[in-house]
């Protein structure tokens, strides 16, 4: 297995950048604020034109209070019951009202979309090039055209008035345009080298695709600006004083603009981060199509200039981040072609951006897919859109950034600082969330303690998410970069990735509205203790597919993606085995348990043969303790023998002693029993393991891992906290690989 | 600047200046022109950094535009003085207070008469005027000396405006227009 490795850096466009999802997620986050802000707006108008029946807004709030105070909390008011009680709109109603909000939204977008490179032509008084008078200009334009593989999609203009040496690619779908500005015409006499690397630029944005998405975006954006967000910004606060009859209690409104602005921030900030990439792209495809001498002769004029201008007025404040800007500085841009990591950078604000339009965007997608596929809202089906577009651009991120930490020898060093970026922005976002203003202004409250705990608990589950991905990419990339087919562990990781963040975000996205369901069960107990119950709680009655079994299936997904990943890249580069890999696990779970089963059938039947009387069977609590403390010792023992990926290793050891304690525990119950009360006492007596044996064993199984993971994830993290103290600054998690 | 004489006046003088100073851009001037005066002033300007656009600050001087902008000073210029001169007429109270509509009207005759052939203080004081425009506009000294003497030239010539595109005021041919 000699094959030469593969470089995936050196063609950056090898994997799919994730961007376009990064847009999509904003795309998502923008039209949730739109049903938010639209159904805000619309529903005053549904009860003033009598829609509802005569019913005024404050008898229609009171009754939902008396619905909702009135629920004992043995079973939920039936959505039914309370749209009869109160005339409630029928939730398909709702949805109609939501789906035509952002009907309209999206085609005053379109339309715009579609009308804006004719209104730009117009506006700047852009021509054609002028092919007659410069023949031989434009064929070098056809060339350069071809070479990007754009051929005669392209239509050339010329800005006459435009001194800046630019170019903008624009246009709609058959209709693309790239701009050429009179100071870029200018270079084709004087600087043909740059001339060329400019127009290369702006036909590797067509190249790219990046036209459509960028503007829809950009589209989408102003007209949210304007029609959305600054609306919602100065009429929620006001709202209550200006319709008191109309609208609800004030911290509502409140937060609603609150979310408002969180979302005005955060999607100017995470365009330009995409935007960043897309030039930075660009740049790299120009090079390839032979730019890379014109287009580091124009950055580094620019790069001068900019210095100079800061030499010259050195009093002057620092230029604004580079966030603030649609365009990556000149700097930053020579240094992405000198070091094709920078093409693949995925930081800590990236994942930032990603978690905060996550949990600022969820609830009305899940409200509408639960609606339209008639499934729970509070469930990882309803999340799954949200999930996808968050998984993917995680996932097609964190490969890029392994690929080309990997193929530039060198480990990628944001990883955990992405983690917790994305943890940041789970937990900010829910601050903006519908679930939380609305909590602030109904009967329901989330008291701030348990906020908080809410919030640490996301902070730590986007942790845990981010480095599972960073984990399965660094186990399998060997792969990626020496295989046969390179996409297919990226296509396992984004299959397996996504249902389970899924499963993941709808656990934490609920758990402080199950701390809420709980208050109406257990109304002594302090809420902290409530939301702990509810972690345990949400977990054991976890509702996706309405058995037990699907939990230990997902941690057996969420270990053996990876552990696979280990085996398969050792095998394929030839390297050793080691303490690793799924069988390494399996053996270390079947081989403590085995051991521990049977000394447990040992005890069993000898306190039956030499005790009997004075020791009696092991009570299924005790058995189920004895086999969940089985489970977390298998785990620890796997996560200290494993060379790598220790929490993993453990966690499938524990899965493992999790399908064998349980029943050893239970045949040891049933052999005693056989012993002390007879072979032939079928009361008590049972050889061959009956369905209910085997339901408890699984109970058991669960039950164990419920105690063990928690453990395990713990003590693998607080080991190689302390190993990392230990280790030397600039080794990589990836160093044996480096040394190859 | 509205009127079609003046703005013809004006990419005539402006043509003289790019003839001297950058003659390699005359073979798109004609479409500079057109550009010019169709767009009102402050979208002249581009942004620079617009998404999928280059986004760099470097510029390069186009002499087409600069000679626009600093004939247009010119012209307008010497149509204020104009205007001016005729307003200064109006002598009544009422008719200062009325000086913005006689001022309109006044742009609207087509027979008000082109200034005349100017005294040299004053071909100097426009000279002036170009010079420091033309700096403004991004264009080096040598360029914008070059490029005010051309078109204070055609003014000397002839203050009249060209009789068709591509002649100077004076009826000398500037330059090939098309190569």
């Amino acid at each position: 297995m000699n094959r030469s490795p593969r470089a995936p850096w050196s063609t950056p466009s090898a994997i799919p950048s994730g961007t376009t999802l990064r847009f999509v997620l904003l795309v998502i986050a923008m039209s949730a604020a739109v049903v938010t802000e639209g159904m805000f707006w619309t529903g005053p108008l549904l009860f003033a034109s009598g829609a509802l029946d005569g019913i005024t807004p404050g008898g229609l709030r009171r009754c939902v209070l008396e619905v909702t105070k009135s629920w004992d909390g043995g079973s939920s008011p039936s959505l039914e019951e309370a749209v009869a009680r109160c005339g409630l709109p029928s939730p398909a109603q709702i949805l109609m009202a939501q789906v035509g909000v952002l009907a309209v939204f999206w085609a005053v977008v379109l339309v715009l979309y579609w009308l804006r490179p004719a209104l730009r032509v117009r506006r700047r008084h852009l021509r054609p090039f002028p092919a007659d008078r410069r023949p031989e200009q434009a064929r070098e334009l056809t060339a350069l055209a071809k070479a990007m593989g754009v051929g005669d999609r392209v239509t050339f203009l010329v800005d006459l008035l435009n001194p800046r040496v630019t170019g903008l690619a624009f246009g709609r779908r058959g209709r693309r345009h790239v701009m050429l500005s009179r100071g870029l015409l200018q270079l084709y006499d004087t600087d043909r080298q740059t001339y060329r690397a400019v127009v290369l630029h702006e036909l590797a944005h067509v190249r790219n695709r990046d036209i459509d998405i960028t503007f829809i975006t950009d589209t989408a954006w102003r007209l949210f600006l304007r029609g959305v967000l600054l609306p919602g910004v100065i009429g929620f606060p006001l709202a209550p004083f200006v319709t008191p009859s109309l609208s609800g209690p004030v911290p509502f409104h409140l937060l609603s603009a609150l979310q408002l602005v969180i979302m005005g921030v955060l999607v100017p900030l995470a365009r330009n981060a995409v935007l960043h990439s897309r030039e930075l792209h660009a740049d790299a495809r120009a090079v390839q199509a032979g730019a890379a001498r014109g287009l580091t002769a124009i950055l580094e004029r620019q790069h001068e200039a900019e210095e100079e201008a800061r030499r010259a007025a050195p009093k002057r404040r620092d230029p604004p981040p580079d966030i603030l800007s649609s365009h990556p500085s000149a700097g930053r841009r020579l240094r992405a072609l000198s070091d094709p990591a920078e093409l693949s950078a995925f930081g800590p604000g990236v994942a930032f951006g990603l978690g905060v339009a996550c949990t600022l965007a969820y609830e009305p997608i899940t409200d509408l897919v639960g609606e339209v596929a008639g499934v729970s809202r509070y469930g990882p089906v309803a999340l799954l859109p949200v999930a996808a577009v968050l998984g993917g651009s995680l996932c097609l991120g964190v490969w890029r950034a392994e690929l080309a930490g990997r193929g530039l020898g060198r480990s990628w060093e944001d990883a955990g600082r992405a983690g917790r970026g994305l943890g940041y922005g789970l937990a900010l976002g829910t601050i903006g969330s519908q679930s939380y203003s609305v909590s602030l202004g109904s009967a329901l409250q989330i008291p701030f303690a348990v906020l908080v705990l809410w919030w640490i608990t996301l902070v730590l589950g986007g942790r845990l998410a981010m480095l599972w991905m960073v984990r399965t990419a660094h186990a399998w990339a060997p792969v990626v970069r020496h295989g046969r087919r390179p996409w297919l562990p990226v296509a396992l990781t984004l299959a397996t990735g996504i249902p389970l963040l899924s499963v993941w975000l709808s656990y934490l996205l609920h758990l402080a509205m199950w701390e809420e369901v709980l208050g109406r069960l257990h109304p002594g107990l302090p809420p902290e203790i409530r939301f702990f119950v509810g972690m345990i709680d949400r977990a054991i009655v976890f509702p996706v597919a309405g058995t037990e079994f699907f939990n230990p299936v997902l941690l057996w997904v969420t270990a053996l993606v990876p552990l696979c990943g280990l085996t398969v890249s050792r095998r394929m580069t030839g390297r050793p085995r080691g303490r690793s890999g799924p069988a390494f696990a399996i053996r270390c779970g079947l081989a403590v348990s085995g051991v521990a089963g049977l000394a447990i059938l040992r005890i069993h039947v000898q306190s039956a043969l030499l005790l009997p009387g004075l020791v009696g069977w092991t009570t299924i609590p005790v058995g189920l303790a004895l086999a969940g403390l089985v489970q977390t010792v298998a785990g620890v023992v796997a996560l200290h023998r494993a060379s790598e990926l220790r929490a993993l290793h453990g966690m499938l050891a524990a899965a493992t002693a999790g399908a064998v304690a349980p029943m050893a525990v239970m045949l040891s119950r049933d052999q005693f029993a056989c012993i002390h009360w007879g072979y032939d006492n079928p009361e008590f007596c049972e050889l061959v393991p009956s369905a209910t044996t085997w339901h408890i064993a699984l109970y058991g199984q669960y039950w164990g891992l419920l105690a063990a993971v928690p453990i395990i994830v713990f003590w693998a993290g607080h080991r190689a906290a302390r190993q990392g103290k230990r280790r030397p600054a600039g080794q990589g998690h990836h160093a044996d690989d480096v040394r190859r | 600047m509205e009127d079609d004489r003046q703005r013809e006046w004006a990419a005539s003088l402006a043509r003289r200046g790019v003839a001297a100073v950058a003659p390699q851009e005359l073979d798109l001037f004609d479409e500079t022109s057109a550009a010019f005066f169709a767009l009102p002033p402050k979208a002249r300007t581009a942004p620079s950094k617009e998404p999928l656009g280059m986004g760099l600050e470097v510029a390069e001087a186009i002499v087409s535009a600069v000679a626009l902008g600093v004939a247009v000073d010119v012209v307008t210029q010497l149509s204020t003085r104009a205007l001016d001169a005729a307003g200064g007429r109006v002598k009544s109270r009422l008719g200062r207070l009325l000086r913005r509509s006689k001022r309109d009207r006044v742009r609207q005759d087509e027979s008000l008469p082109l200034p005349a052939p100017l005294p040299p203080e004053r071909l100097a004081d426009l000279r002036e005027i170009a010079v420091e425009r033309a700096k403004a506009l991004g264009l080096s000294d040598d360029q914008a000396e070059l490029l005010a003497d051309a078109i204070i030239g055609g003014l000397a010539v002839s203050g009249a405006p060209d009789p068709e595109p591509g002649t100077a005021p004076g009826g000398e041919p500037t330059a090939p227009a098309r190569e």
